[in-house]
C-alpha cells in the first residue's frame, strides 16, 4: 500500500517536472521571439506582426504549465505565523488541511477553466490581431496547468500523509523556502 | 425594484462612459427609481473587451458597452462595421449602420442578448510628426495601431504597424520608438499627443462604433412597461449621440489646434488613392466574411454609389 | 448588503485563510469567492476563468519573468563577485570605507535587478563574510545592507513598478524613469549617514592591511563594467525609445548571458539554476498576481472601490492628510504582508482615492514602491531581513535593530518626496 502511494507521489511530481520543463522551453521561445522582433525591427525596418500577441498567450501558458512545478519545490509562499507556532504532528495536520484546501480550489479552477476553453473551441473564438488565432489554442493551457496543479496538490496531501505516519523514506521533501529572490 | 450593472471599459471620463452614465440617468428617471443602472468603468471588473459578448450572454454583468468590432472574433459579422475606407464620413456611417442593424440584431440575440443603443466614436485619423499629404508621405512611418486593419492599413501604405498597449504609447512617442498613431481625437485630447506630435489628418480610416447590450434573461425579467421605458430611454439617447458625433469631434479637434496641432486638410486624390491602396484589405475580408457581411457591404456600396 | 458587513466579512476570511497559513495566492480567490458567493448572485466560476486568462495574457506580463531571469544569472555567474572586487579599492578612501560598497553595490545590482531580495542576497554574499573579516561593525554593515538592498525595487527595472504598472495601466517606462532620483536620494543619504558615523568614531569601519594603488583602480573599472554596460543597455534601450519594458526584460536576460560568457562564469548548470529560480519565482508572482486580481474585481462587483472612493471624495481630506493616513496604514499592512500583496491588495481601491485628491499616478507608484521598501525591513515579515539573517544566522529582531537608522532614512525620503513630488516627477516629464 505504502509502496503504491509513494510510486504515484513520484509520478506525480516526474510529471510537474515535465510542466516546469515546458515553461523554461517556453521561457526560452519567448527570448526567442521578442529578439527576433527587435533585430526585425531594428535591422530590416519590419515588424514581426505576432511578437506582442504571441508574447502574451506565452505568458499565459508558462505561468499555467510552472504552477504545478512551482508548488513542488515550494515556491509559492503563505503566510507562516501560525506555520511556526505549531510544531511536530500539528504542523503536519496543518499542513495537510492546507492543501485539501488547495486541492478543492484547483477543481473549481479546472472545471471552470475548462468550461472557459470549451467555450472557445464551439464558438470558435479568434483573436482580433492579424494572425486571428484560435483563442482555444492558448486557453488549453489553462485546464491542463490547473489539472497538473491539482495532482501536485494530491502528491503532497499523500506526502503529509507519510510525514504522519513517520514513513518517508524513497520521497523527496522539500523543505519550505525563505530566501526567494524578492 | 432592480438594480444592474453596466460594465464599461472605457475610462470614467470617455464619451462612450459618459454615454453610458447618461443612458442610467434617463432609465432611472423614466422608470421612477424602480430600474437602477451602476456604472462601473474603466474595466474595474476585469474585462478586456473581446470577450464581452459572452461575459453579457452569461450574465456576467447584465449590460455592457463595447466596441462592435472588438467582438468579431466570436462573431465575424461584427468586423463589417470597421472595413477601412469603406465610409468617410458620419451620414455614411449611419446608412451602413441602418442596414446592418438587423442582422446585429439577429446576432445578438443568438448570443442570448439585445442591443440597447449603437454609439458612434469619432473617425480614426492619423496623428504624425511629419505632415501627410499623399501615399508617398506614408511610406515609413512607424504607427501605433489598436488592432488588425489600422495594422493592415499602414502595411499596404509601405509603414510599420506598433501594436503597443496605450500605456506605452505616449513615451514611445516621446523617445522615438514610433512616430504616428492612428487614432480619434477624443484619444488625442486625453493623451495630450500635441506634446509629441504636429499634424492630424482625418483620413477616417475606420471609424468605430460601440454597442451596448443587455443581457437577455436580465430584460425579460423586467415588466413589459420597465422594458419600453428602456427601448425608449436607449432610442432617445442614440438619436442624442448620433446629433452630436460630428460637432464633438470638431470640439476636441479644435482643442488639439488650439494646443498647436494643424489639421491638414485631405484631398479628394488622396482619399482616392488610398481607397484605392487599400482595396486588398477590403476585398480580402469580404471573401472570408459571413454571407450577411457581404450583403451589407453590396447595399452600401450601391446606397453611396461607389 | 452595507460597506461594513461586507469589508468585515472579506477580513475575516482574509484573517483565516492568510492566518491559517494557505498560499497567498489561493487565500486571495478564495476571499474573492466569498465576496461574490455571499453577497452577489454573479457566477463566481465564470469570473474566475476570464479573470485568470486576462490577467495572465499580456505582452506586458512577459517583461517580470525575463527581469528575473536576469537578476538570476547575474546572481549566479562571477559577474556579482567582480563588481565587489572592483569597488573595494575606490570605496577605500572615503571614512566608512567599504560599508560604502554595500550602498553603491545595492545601487549598481538594483539597476539591473528588479528584486530587492535578490539585490541584498547578491550583494550581501560577497560583501557580509569580506566586512566581518575585515573587523567592521556588524550592526552597521547588516543595516546597510538592509537599507541599500531595498533600492532594487526604486531603482529600474523593478518588479513592483511592473506590478503596479500592470495593475494601475501606468506607464511602465515612466515609471522606471521617476525611480532613478529618488534611488539615487535615498543612496546618498545612506551613505552620508555611515560617513557621518564614521567620522565621529573611525573603529566601525577599520583600515585594512591592503593598500589599493591606482593601477588596482583602474583595474577594478574593468571589473564593474559589464555591469555597468547592462544597466546602459537595458535603461538606455528603454530611454532612447528601441525597445518597451518586455523587451528590455529580454535584452537584459541576453545581455546577461553575453557578460557570464565572457567572464567564463556560464555553463549549463547556471543556465539551468537560473531558468529554475526565474520560473519559481515568476509563477509564484503570478498566481498572486492572479488572486488580487480576482479578489479585486471581486471588490469591483461589490461597489466597495466607488463607495470608499466617494467616502474620501466626500470627507475633504487634504492630500497631504490622506498620504499621512494611507503612510500609518501601508507601515501596518507592512509588517505583515510582502510587497506583491501590498500593492495588488491596495492599487485597485487606492488609486482612485488618490487621484481624486490630485496625485500623480506615477508619483504614486514611486510612493507605493517606498511603502514596500520600509515593509521589507519591518519584522514579522520583511524579506530582507530573512535574506541577511539566512546570511549571517543572526535573529531577525537584531537586524532589524541594525536596519532601524536606515528604515528612518527612508521615511525621511519618503517626506521629501512627498513636499516636493518634482523630485521624482522630473525625468518622467522630460520624456514628454
Ligand atoms: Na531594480
Ligand atoms: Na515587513
Amino acid at each position: 500500500m505504502r509502496r503504491l502511494l509513494k510510486w504515484i507521489i513520484n509520478a506525480i511530481d516526474w510529471i510537474s517536472g515535465v510542466g516546469g520543463f515546458l515553461t523554461g522551453v517556453m521561457m526560452c521561445l519567448g527570448v526567442g521571439l521578442i529578439m527576433g522582433e527587435i533585430v526585425f525591427r531594428t535591422f530590416f525596418n519590419q515588424t514581426l506582426y505576432v511578437a506582442e500577441e504571441y508574447a502574451g498567450y506565452l505568458m499565459a501558458m508558462l505561468t499555467f504549465c510552472a504552477l504545478a512545478y512551482t508548488l513542488r519545490e515550494r515556491g509559492h509562499i503563505r503566510m507562516t505565523f501560525l506555520h511556526k507556532v505549531v510544531v511536530g504532528r500539528g504542523r503536519a495536520y496543518l499542513d495537510l488541511a492546507c492543501l485539501t484546501i488547495g486541492f478543492c480550489f484547483c477543481l473549481v479552477l479546472i472545471y471552470f477553466t475548462f468550461i472557459f476553453f470549451w467555450d472557445s473551441v464551439v464558438t470558435g473564438s479568434r483573436s482580433m490581431q492579424i494572425s486571428k488565432t484560435y483563442l482555444a489554442i492558448p486557453q488549453a493551457f489553462l485546464p491542463f496547468g490547473a489539472l497538473l496543479f491539482a495532482l501536485q496538490f494530491f502528491s503532497e496531501m499523500l506526502k503529509s500523509f507519510l510525514v504522519i505516519k513517520g514513513d518517508t523514506e524513497g520521497i523527496r521533501i522539500v523543505a519550505e523556502a525563505t530566501d526567494q529572490g524578492r | 425594484k432592480t438594480s444592474w450593472i453596466a460594465n464599461s471599459v472605457w475610462p470614467p471620463n470617455n464619451l462612450q462612459t459618459i454615454a453610458l452614465e447618461k443612458f442610467a440617468a434617463k432609465v432611472k428617471e423614466a422608470t421612477g427609481g424602480e430600474l437602477e443602472i451602476n456604472v462601473s468603468s474603466g474595466g474595474a471588473l476585469g474585462y478586456k473587451g473581446p470577450e464581452l459578448l459572452k461575459v453579457v450572454r452569461d450574465g456576467l454583468v447584465p449590460v455592457s458597452d463595447m466596441l462592435i468590432s472588438g467582438v468579431a472574433g466570436d462573431a465575424p459579422i461584427f468586423q463589417v462595421v470597421t472595413v477601412p475606407f469603406l465610409c468617410r464620413d458620419f451620414e455614411e456611417l449611419k446608412m451602413l449602420i441602418d442596414i446592418a442593424r438587423p442582422y446585429f440584431d439577429e446576432q445578438a440575440a443568438k448570443w442570448n442578448q439585445k442591443i440597447l443603443y449603437i454609439s458612434p466614436w469619432p473617425g480614426a485619423g492619423l496623428w504624425t510628426t511629419k505632415k501627410v499629404t499623399s501615399v508617398e508621405d506614408m511610406q515609413g512611418l512607424k504607427t501605433r495601431t489598436y488592432d488588425k486593419n489600422g495594422a493592415l492599413v499602414v502595411e499596404a501604405t509601405g509603414g510599420t504597424p506598433y501594436a503597443l498597449p496605450f500605456s506605452e504609447v505616449y513615451s514611445s512617442l516621446a523617445t522615438g520608438l514610433i512616430d504616428s498613431v492612428i487614432t480619434s481625437t477624443p484619444t488625442a485630447v486625453d493623451a495630450k499627443f500635441w506634446e509629441v506630435l504636429k499634424y492630424y489628418q482625418p483620413l477616417n480610416i475606420t471609424i468605430a462604433t460601440n454597442m451596448v447590450n443587455v443581457n437577455l434573461r436580465a430584460f425579460n425579467r423586467l415588466d413589459a412597461a420597465t422594458q419600453e421605458k428602456v427601448l425608449k430611454a436607449a432610442a432617445e439617447l442614440e438619436q442624442e449621440l448620433w446629433d452630436n458625433i460630428a460637432v464633438l469631434d470638431k470640439e476636441k479637434e479644435s482643442i488639439s489646434n488650439k494646443n498647436g496641432i494643424e489639421t491638414v486638410k485631405v484631398s479628394g486624390e488622396l482619399m482616392d488613392a488610398l481607397t484605392e491602396v487599400t482595396m486588398g484589405i477590403r476585398n480580402d475580408y469580404l471573401e472570408g466574411a459571413p454571407q450577411e457581411a457581404k450583403a451589407i457591404v453590396a447595399e452600401f456600396l450601391e446606397k453611396v454609389g461607389r | 448588503m452595507d460597506l461594513t458587513t461586507v469589508s468585515i466579512t472579506l477580513f475575516i476570511l482574509l484573517v483565516i485563510f492568510l492566518g491559517g497559513s494557505v498560499w497567498i495566492g489561493i487565500s486571495l480567490f478564495l476571499i474573492g469567492f466569498g465576496g461574490l458567493i455571499f453577497f452577489t448572485e454573479v457566477p463566481f466560476g465564470l469570473v474566475l476563468s476570464n479573470v485568470v486568462w486576462n490577467n495572465t495574457n499580456g505582452s506586458a506580463m512577459l517583461a517580470l519573468p525575463m527581469f528575473i531571469w536576469m537578476g538570476e544569472i547575474l546572481f549566479r555567474s562571477r559577474i556579482s563577485q567582480n563588481l565587489f572586487n572592483g569597488l573595494a579599492p575606490w570605496m577605500d578612501a572615503i571614512p566608512g570605507r567599504l560599508l560604502h560598497v554595500n550602498i553603491i553595490a545595492c545601487t549598481f545590482f538594483a539597476a539591473v535587478s528588479g528584486s530587492s531580495a535578490a539585490t541584498t542576497a547578491t550583494v550581501g554574499k560577497i560583501t557580509v563574510p569580506e566586512l566581518q573579516g575585515r573587523g567592521y561593525h556588524p550592526r552597521l554593515s547588516f543595516g546597510s545592507l538592509a537599507g541599500a538592498g531595498t533600492l532594487g525595487f526604486l531603482i529600474p527595472p523593478s518588479m513592483m513598478m511592473l506590478v503596479y504598472g500592470i495593475i494601475g495601466d501606468v506607464s511602465i517606462g515612466k515609471l522606471f524613469i521617476a525611480g532613478i532620483v529618488p534611488g539615487a536620494l535615498i543612496a546618498l543619504l545612506f551613505s552620508g549617514y555611515i560617513l557621518v558615523r564614521s567620522l565621529i568614531n573611525p573603529s566601525l569601519a577599520p583600515a585594512g592591511a591592503d593598500r589599493y594603488t591606482w593601477k588596482r583602480r583602474l583595474i577594478g573599472l574593468k571589473e564593474i563594467a559589464p555591469v555597468a554596460v547592462l544597466i546602459l543597455v537595458v535603461l538606455g534601450s528603454l530611454y532612447r525609445g528601441w525597445a518597451t519594458p518586455t523587451e528590455a526584460g529580454v535584452v537584459g536576460v541576453v545581455g546577461a548571458f553575453f557578460f557570464a560568457l565572457l567572464t567564463r562564469s556560464l555553463n549549463w548548470q547556471v543556465f539551468l539554476d537560473s531558468l529554475q529560480g526565474a520560473i519559481k519565482t515568476s509563477c509564484m508572482i503570478m498566481l498572486i498576481v492572479m488572486g488580487a486580481g480576482y479578489l479585486s474585481v471581486a471588490v469591483g462587483y461589490l461597489g466597495i472601490t466607488r463607495e470608499l472612493t466617494l467616502l474620501v471624495s466626500e470627507m475633504g481630506l487634504s492630500p497631504y492628510m490622506l498620504i499621512l493616513i494611507l503612510t500609518v496604514l501601508y507601515l501596518i499592512l507592512g509588517c505583515l504582508l510582502d510587497g506583491f500583496s501590498m500593492i495588488v491588495m491596495t492599487t485597485p481601491i487606492v488609486l482612485p482615492m488618490v487621484q481624486v485628491v490630485g496625485f500623480d499616478p506615477i508619483w504614486f507608484g514611486i510612493y507605493l514602491v517606498l511603502m514596500i521598501e520600509l515593509a521589507q525591513i519591518t519584522p514579522p515579515v520583511g524579506f530582507n531581513l530573512f535574506v541577511i539573517s539566512g546570511l549571517t544566522n543572526e535573529d531577525i529582531m537584531t537586524i532589524a535593530r541594525a536596519a532601524l537608522p536606515f528604515f528612518l532614512l527612508l521615511c525621511a525620503a519618503t517626506v521629501i518626496v512627498t513636499l516636493f513630488p518634482q523630485v521624482v516627477l522630473y525625468l518622467p516629464d522630460l520624456m514628454r
